[in-house]
């Protein structure tokens, strides 16, 4: 393939339909990748951005945990890591105890209902942890943090953004739409 | 013009971690103060034993074990309001589930210092704990204590990942606003966080998986505790009745406190006009629910006690609302039952003194309710000839003194450094609301 | 200077000289240093000698670890004792090892402050003081029957003097009858009892010995057993084990016993018939009929009596009318040796008058039970001599305090009965600067210039028992004889009531056979005075007066305290009054109606006013303050209080608690005036309710009644029903088990005692016991219920009942409650971190917590037993089943290569049970005594059975039987 250099545009929004409007247009206007700023929950705007399949149904989730197509592994991790839990915590109660099978109480050495308590709070455990980690790990928080050299601080406060990667030849256009989508400042990076 | 609304908030919220007042610091030295005197109380009870409580044979537990179990609940509210709100989507819980979180853990680290100040050998309380050691002397995972160690171990860290998480943006907005050495922390702090789509997918998707694993854990954990008294066979403990009992008390007890915090909070914090009467409204019809629930429990067991026909359980049942404790059980009764059920009136409802008043009220009911269960239910247990009372002396009054000072001093530190008000769900809130129009 | 080697040696020569001459007079104690062959380290050792805690006399086995007393038990060849002990005799240890013992002599200078001198110069100068007294020399002692009473009267012979035998409880009102014998009364032959206020169970006479013939003829043959009538003002102990209390106002037994007798058809004075006797006292004329007829019915009835003078003469008319030869005069108590009170009146006149130099006071404490007039007279004394382990009140008066041997550290002997000599032997070295009273005596008579024949007191007690002695007094050959009388503890023929009666054998293996030879020294040659004694006439019905008007006093010994004695054991101090439930301290008994009429409830302080009236005017005035205690168990009009405490010296257990009953002495029936006192004091009173609310705890059957068996869920396999959620589980070779026979507990406390000593349980002090934090393992629960005429009051012993399905262990979170492969309850002293749960979770609440550090004063810790843990601050703990023994009878098993037999394991309650409430054994073998119990009787019921907990503790049902 020929390496084509992709070059940004960036465009600032500070009404929410606007940002949304040009994001819409962005999709279908063959830009290869977009990506989109803001202060709040953009978790919404996954049909407006380029195709990358967003999970609605257990089914789909299931389904990308297996094809690995990992679009939002956190909450198959979290899953796994409750199973884990599960597991573990059981067999700690169970084989502890098998130690010194001591009677209290008159019960056998391993009672099985008082040890579903401790896996259940296992598998709490476990699971939160594992979906706490998997978020930091995919939103690359801590580990490894990718460039943004158009990223403004507003971002995070009043500001929304996007961050168009084009070919050169598609650079004008952007611009253009993102102008007519209601951007309050356009520029080239 | 939503930046406009969105400005504003970011304004008010920031502006609420400067430089703290002078009414704010004496707050602060006041709580340290109560926290000194519990730390020289526990001293003496360390050094001595526990003979300088009031506790004895029949009562072998009191006062700390109803602070544990109080603190505890006073626990829950919090992440009541952020998991348990958030999956059913409740948009007045944005306004305030943050201080409602901090609040919980808080909570449970004071609750977590009752369990070791009640040990007769607290020095060896590491052998209560499940690790690997060369004699292969590992707990009793039957004693209910142990299902207790687990799950409030649990619960804290749940709830300090959640609320972590949930602070991240906001720290990211903090960091992007701020300069100097606050820049730094908050760097530090925001673990490099973006505002980005690609960012926002993950975290939401972590955040629901948290909030979903939150919720039962929620439920769970009060059950537990309430197991500690219900697998027991002292009449007036060995209900099954306890686990929903606790978990609506706990409920019940931690919006009170929430009350009780933030009407305060939001006037030093001049955040008045983000967190409006609306928020405090809706607690409050809460509150009637929980309250209704636990008048329910308290009527239930009585009715058991005389339905069962056991001996034991009636006359207890009636030692304890004649006997020596009876004052406390009909005050538990009225504060916890009766009270609440003034905020059918919108008049009292929307009351900024009534709330407040309401709020610390059902506090100390919800305390004497422990007491008279804790107390009571060992204080007349199956043979007469050890009948006994007990009465907390001056050393657990310190120490509970110290607990309170030490939950206030986290709470107040906290709400100094970090956001007590979510930005990203209020901005959420204001978009919405702009769509709406 | 250099040392040359001969001075090196003579040096030597001194020191071994030092450490021959440090052992004399103790033959069969050896220094630990250079072991003894008969002293193994961690094997004990024990030593016969005799109970001197009160004129009982019962034979004692004392176990010593590492030459130290470590436990006290009867001895089971004796026939008072038969292996038992009562609550006094087992805390004796607690007198030896006192920390507040006089430890060197002291004499009282014009400063009146006392000044430790040499014993050699104490004992010359008070040789001359005696030389010089010329006669004016006098002997107070307590009752000393054996060789050390011949030496002092021989003393006092020789010197002139006269000795005078003070026993505050002189039980004069029987001599009056019998011509100053105390009789033997064989309760076991006797198939009807009637107590005229008598409390034989607790205090009276010899308590042990009542004790055990009361259990046995109270042993359910063929569905008869001997009925038991108590006349008295106050429910005592004793009363409660009865099947009718007659209750009367003190003073009025008399009246109440000769209309019994009128009704039974025996010759008793006109006038007392039921109807008047009881119009006349308020009280059911019923109950008098229904004694009245069981009294005829009885073919060998015996009446005890107790109370005054007019109630013992009263009982006595009954002995001789039916008392088929039950009553043996002919067989004296040692209590006949008892100088008659007006002996010592005079004495103290004597003293007060200045007629007496020298008063030696031995052991008695008689400025604490005379009090008032002796300490006024003693002030006209010039020397007064206390010979005394301890600081008394009277050593407090004393210008020389010489301090004597414990009696578990001295030789001597003492004659309960004319047949029974029981030997003392040192258990132990003694502790403090002591000498063996017998010595002083011997070395004062010497220094005043008489010789009494003997060089030490113990050539004195060997020559009596017939040792042959070389010139010079030196016991040369130990004879084969004597060896086995002191091994066995004396010599004596069986008692007549032991016939049917097992005598307890504890952990001592192999019982030595009973000695022969070596002949006693004869009776104790006692002349029975037959003065013509103010003996009490027959008076009329009206003399006696229900106490309605005015309020009548009752004083009655504590069982725990007999006459004051034994007060400074903080263990006595700490096990509470059977019936009442109070520790630490003085309490004032009455009845409600009294109390409402006084306008007093229970706590308040009341201040009990004597006047003794003398020619018109009050010549004395006492005074008695203490807190209040109302039940229904005194009768109305009377005021009970209980003797023993208040001492104001005596040692930090005893000082300064509670109120000295004797001042209100002599006492029956005597009127007295109340008043509020002094508000600052406590009612020390075990918490707790005496109602059983109907739960059914310690329950009562019929005599020979055939119902329905209690249903029994056996802490074995096969308990395991339909009803339990797990299955059962397996014990190896073992599940040890107690049967507890409510029938036959009379509330002594003697087991409590027992447990306290042999498992170093802490005591905690008079504020903590009230606060419910008493350490006792085995506690005697008392349930009153006034509804039930028969027994309306039940004594239930209460420990840890070792369940099979035990609820205390599973809660514990770190496995320091767990079961041990014996069915026994273990809990792990060092594994356990203080959660207290399983306290909570016990439904018999039998587990005890160390609150604080509790501590033994130096030297109490020598009693600790080296078997048991002591525990720490901080952890929970609780009846073990005296697991130490069950692991001693497994070991000594073992060595034999056997398992052990039925009955080998003996815990220490069962041990010291005068009546054999306890049976304790293995429930896997079948054929094993609680097995068989467990099986086959009708009475066997679980305390809260419907719990399911399966106790490994059985009770029997108390039987109640309508008189």
């Amino acid at each position: 393939m020929t390496a084509v250099v992709l070059r940004k545009v960036v465009g600032k929004f500070e009404d929410f339909d606007a940002f949304k409007r040009a994001l819409g247009s962005l999709q279908v206007s063959g830009v290869p990748d977009y990506e989109a700023y803001g202060p709040v929950n953009l978790d919404e705007l996954g049909p407006l951005m380029p195709a990358r399949m967003i999970p609605r149904s257990f089914k789909e989730t299931v389904v990308e945990i297996l094809t690995g197509r990992n679009v939002s592994p956190v909450r198959g991790v979290a899953t796994v890591g409750a199973i884990t839990g599960l597991c573990l915590f059981f067999y700690m109660a169970v084989a502890t105890s098998n130690i010194y099978k001591l009677i209290v109480g008159g019960k056998p050495p391993v009672s099985r209902v008082p040890y579903v308590v401790i896996a259940y709070e296992g598998t709490i455990l476990l699971g939160a942890i594992a979906a706490f980690v998997a978020t930091l790990y995919y939103a690359r928080l801590i580990f490894g943090r990718q460039a943004m050299p158009e990223y403004d601080p507003r971002f995070s406060g009043d500001l929304f953004g996007v961050g168009a990667s084009c070919a050169p030849e598609q650079v004008e256009s952007t611009m253009e739409l993102l102008r007519n989508a209601g951007a309050v400042e356009v520029y080239e990076y | 013009m939503a930046n406009g609304v969105l400005r504003e908030i970011d304004d008010l919220i920031i502006g609420s971690l400067d430089r703290p007042s002078r009414g704010y610091l004496i707050t602060l030295g006041v709580c340290f103060l109560m926290l000194v005197i519990g730390v020289a109380a526990y001293a003496v009870q360390y050094f001595l034993g526990m003979g300088v409580t009031g506790l004895n044979v029949p009562v072998s537990w009191g006062t700390y074990i109803t602070n544990f179990v109080w603190w505890i609940g006073i626990a829950h509210s919090g992440t009541l309001i952020s998991a348990i709100l958030f999956l059913f989507r409740t948009k007045w819980r944005n306004g305030i589930n943050r201080a409602a979180e901090a609040m919980t853990l808080f909570a449970i680290m004071t609750a977590g210092l009752f369990p070791l100040i009640h040990l007769g050998r607290v020095w060896v309380f590491y052998w209560i704990l499940p690790y690997p050691n060369w004699r292969y002397l590992w707990p009793n995972f039957k004693s209910p204590l142990v299902w207790d160690v687990v799950a409030v171990t649990t619960y804290f860290t749940v709830s300090l990942l959640f609320f972590y998480l949930g602070l991240i943006p906001d720290l990211g907005t903090v960091r992007d606003r701020s300069e100097g050495w606050r820049k730094k922390l908050y760097s530090i702090l925001a673990f490099g966080w973006t505002p980005s789509w690609d960012k926002w997918r993950h975290y939401a998707r972590g955040y629901l998986a948290l909030a979903a694993l939150a919720t039962p854990l929620v439920i769970s954990v009060h059950s537990v505790v309430s197991w500690d008294f219900a697998m027991s066979i002292n009449p007036g403990w060995h209900t099954t009745i306890f686990a929903p009992y606790f978990v609506a008390g706990a409920i019940h007890s931690g919006l009170a406190m929430v009350i009780t915090l933030l009407i305060p909070l939001r006037k030093v914090l001049k955040l008045e006009r983000i967190l409006s009467l609306y928020y405090f409204e809706q607690m409050a019809l809460l509150l009637i629910l929980t309250g209704s629930i636990v008048g329910y429990a308290y009527i239930v067991e009585v009715f058991m006690a005389w339905y069962s026909g056991d001996i034991f359980e009636r006359q207890f049942n009636v030692i304890r609302a004649t006997g020596p404790y009876g004052p406390f059980y009909w005050a538990m009764v009225f504060l916890n039952v009766i009270v609440p059920m003034t905020l059918f009136w919108k008049k009292l409802r929307t009351n900024w003194t009534w709330l407040f008043i309401i709020g610390i009220l059902i506090n100390v009911g919800m305390w004497f309710e422990r007491f008279v269960i804790i107390v009571g239910g060992l204080a007349n247990n199956f043979v007469p000839s050890s009948w006994g009372i007990y009465a907390p002396r001056l050393v657990e009054g310190c120490i509970s003194l110290g607990s309170l000072g030490l939950f206030l001093l986290l709470f107040l530190s906290f709400v100094k450094f970090f956001p007590s008000v979510p930005m990203g769900e209020l901005k959420d809130v204001a978009l919405e609301g702009m769509e709406e129009e | 200077m250099p040392l040359t080697r001969r001075e090196l040696l003579k040096g030597m020569g001194l020191i071994a000289g030092g450490l021959s001459l440090s052992a004399a007079g103790y033959e069969h104690l050896i220094p630990f240093i250079h072991q003894p062959d008969d002293l193994i380290p961690g094997a004990s050792l024990w030593y016969a000698t005799s109970c001197r805690e009160c004129p009982a006399g019962c034979g004692m086995l004392v176990r010593t670890r590492e030459v130290h007393a470590v436990k006290c038990e009867g001895n089971p060849l004796q026939p008072v004792a038969l292996g038992r002990l009562c609550v006094r005799g087992q805390a004796s240890l607690d007198g030896l090892y006192d920390p507040d013992r006089l430890k060197r002599p002291k004499r009282r200078g014009e400063s009146r402050r006392l000044a430790s001198v040499k014993w050699d110069d104490a004992l010359s100068e008070l040789g001359t003081a005696i030389r010089e007294a010329r006669g004016r020399v006098a002997v107070v002692t307590d009752l000393q029957s054996g060789s050390l009473d011949a030496l002092m009267r021989s003393f006092a012979g020789s010197l002139g003097g006269r000795v005078v035998v003070y026993e505050p409880i002189d039980y004069s009102a029987i001599k009056n009858v019998t011509g100053g014998v105390v009789p033997w009364f064989n309760i076991a032959g006797s198939d009807f009892i009637l107590s005229s206020s008598a409390d034989f169970l607790e205090t009276w006479i010899s308590p042990v010995e009542f004790a055990w013939q009361f259990g046995a003829v109270r042993e359910a043959r063929g569905g008869r057993r001997a009925k038991f009538v108590y006349v008295g003002p106050r429910v005592s102990a004793t009363a409660a084990s009865a099947d009718l209390r007659i209750i009367v106002p003190a003073g009025s037994e008399a009246a109440v016993v000769y209309a019994i007798a009128s009704e039974a058809g025996i010759g008793a004075p006109s006038g007392f018939t039921a109807d008047a006797v009881a119009k006349r006292l308020g009280i059911d004329a019923d109950d008098i009929r229904a004694a009245g007829r069981a009294l005829a019915a009885a073919s060998r009835p015996i009446a005890l009596p107790g109370g005054d003078a007019y109630s013992a003469r009263a009982a006595m008319a009954i002995n001789s009318a039916r008392g088929g030869g039950l009553v043996d005069t002919g067989r004296p108590h040692a209590l006949s040796l008892v100088s008659p009170s007006e002996d010592m009146d005079a004495l103290v006149a004597d003293m007060g008058a200045g007629n007496i130099d020298v008063l030696i006071v031995h052991q008695a404490n008689p400025a604490f039970a005379y009090w008032g007039a002796f300490v006024e007279a003693a002030k006209n004394v010039r020397h007064i001599v206390n010979m005394s382990p301890y600081y008394d009140e009277t050593a407090a008066i004393a210008n020389w305090v010489l301090p004597i041997d414990h009696f578990l550290e001295s030789w001597g002997d003492y004659q309960p009965y004319p047949d029974v000599s029981n030997v003392m032997q040192p258990t132990m070295g003694r502790i403090f600067d002591t000498r063996p009273a017998g010595d002083i005596f011997l070395e004062l008579a010497r220094r005043a210039g008489a010789d009494l024949g003997a060089a030490s007191y113990y050539e004195f007690l060997r020559r009596r028992w017939g040792a042959p002695i070389a010139l010079g007094g030196e016991v040369t050959a130990v004879a084969p004889a004597w060896e086995a009388v002191v091994q066995v503890g004396g010599k004596w023929t069986p008692s007549p009531a032991s016939r049917n009666v097992r005598p307890m054998v504890g952990r001592t293996t192999n019982v030595p056979p009973a000695a022969s030879g070596a002949s006693a020294p004869g009776p104790p040659a006692f002349k029975v005075a037959l003065r013509a004694a103010a003996r009490a006439g027959t008076p009329r019905l009206d003399f006696f007066s229900p106490g309605k008007d005015e309020l009548k006093l009752y004083t009655f010994p504590h069982v725990c305290f007999y006459d004051g004695r034994s007060a400074n054991k903080r263990t006595l101090q700490e096990i509470p009054e059977p019936v009442v439930r109070t520790v630490w301290g003085s309490w004032v008994e009455m009845h409600p109606e009294t109390a409402r009429k006084l306008g007093v409830v229970t706590k308040d302080v009341v201040r009990v006013t004597r006047d003794v009236e003398g020619g018109g005017m009050t010549v004395l005035s006492s005074q008695y303050e203490a807190p209040v205690y109302v039940w229904e168990g005194v009768a109305p009009g009377t005021i009970a209080i209980p003797i023993g405490q208040g001492h104001t010296e005596y040692g930090r257990f005893a000082k300064g608690v509670g109120a000295n009953g004797w001042k209100m002495t002599p006492t029956f029936a005597q009127t007295v005036r109340v008043g509020p006192g002094d508000a600052t004091l406590v009612l020390n009173r075990l918490r707790g309710s005496q109602d059983q609310h109907g739960r059914g705890i310690a329950r009562v059957t019929g005599l020979g009644k055939s119902e329905k068996r209690d249903k029994i869920a056996m802490p074995l396999p096969q308990g395991y029903g339909r009803e339990d959620f797990q299955p059962g589980h397996d014990h190896d070779k073992h599940r040890w088990a107690l049967v507890v026979d409510l029938d036959k507990c009379i509330g002594c406390e003697a087991c409590v005692a027992a447990c306290y000593v042999e498992n170093n349980v802490a005591v905690v002090g008079a504020r903590d016991a009230r606060w419910g934090r008493e350490m006792t393992w085995l506690r005697i629960d008392s349930y009153i219920d006034w509804s039930q005429k028969a027994a309306p009051v039940l004594f239930d012993p209460m420990l840890c009942q070792h369940c099979d399905a035990a609820p205390c262990e599973s809660v514990c979170p770190v496995f320091a409650a767990a079961h041990s492969d014996e069915g026994i309850n273990m809990q792990v002293y060092n594994r356990c971190i203080g959660t207290r749960y399983c306290a909570n979770n016990c439904p018999y609440k039998v587990r005890r917590f160390n609150w604080f550090h509790y501590t033994w004063p130096e030297p109490m810790n020598w009693r600790l037993n080296p078997d048991v843990t002591v525990r720490d601050r901080g952890v929970m703990e609780k009846c073990t089943f005296c697991i130490q023994r069950i692991r001693e009878a497994e070991i000594s098993a073992r060595k034999e290569g056997r398992e052990p037999r039925d009955g080998e394991v003996v815990t220490a309650c069962q041990q010291t049970c005068p009546t054999g409430v306890y049976t304790f054994g293995d429930l896997m073998d079948p054929h094993s005594e609680v097995s068989r119990i467990v099986r086959t009787d009708p009475r066997a019921y679980q305390a809260l059975h419907k719990l399911n907990t399966k106790p490994a503790v059985i009770y029997l049902k108390r039987i109640v039987e309508e008189i």
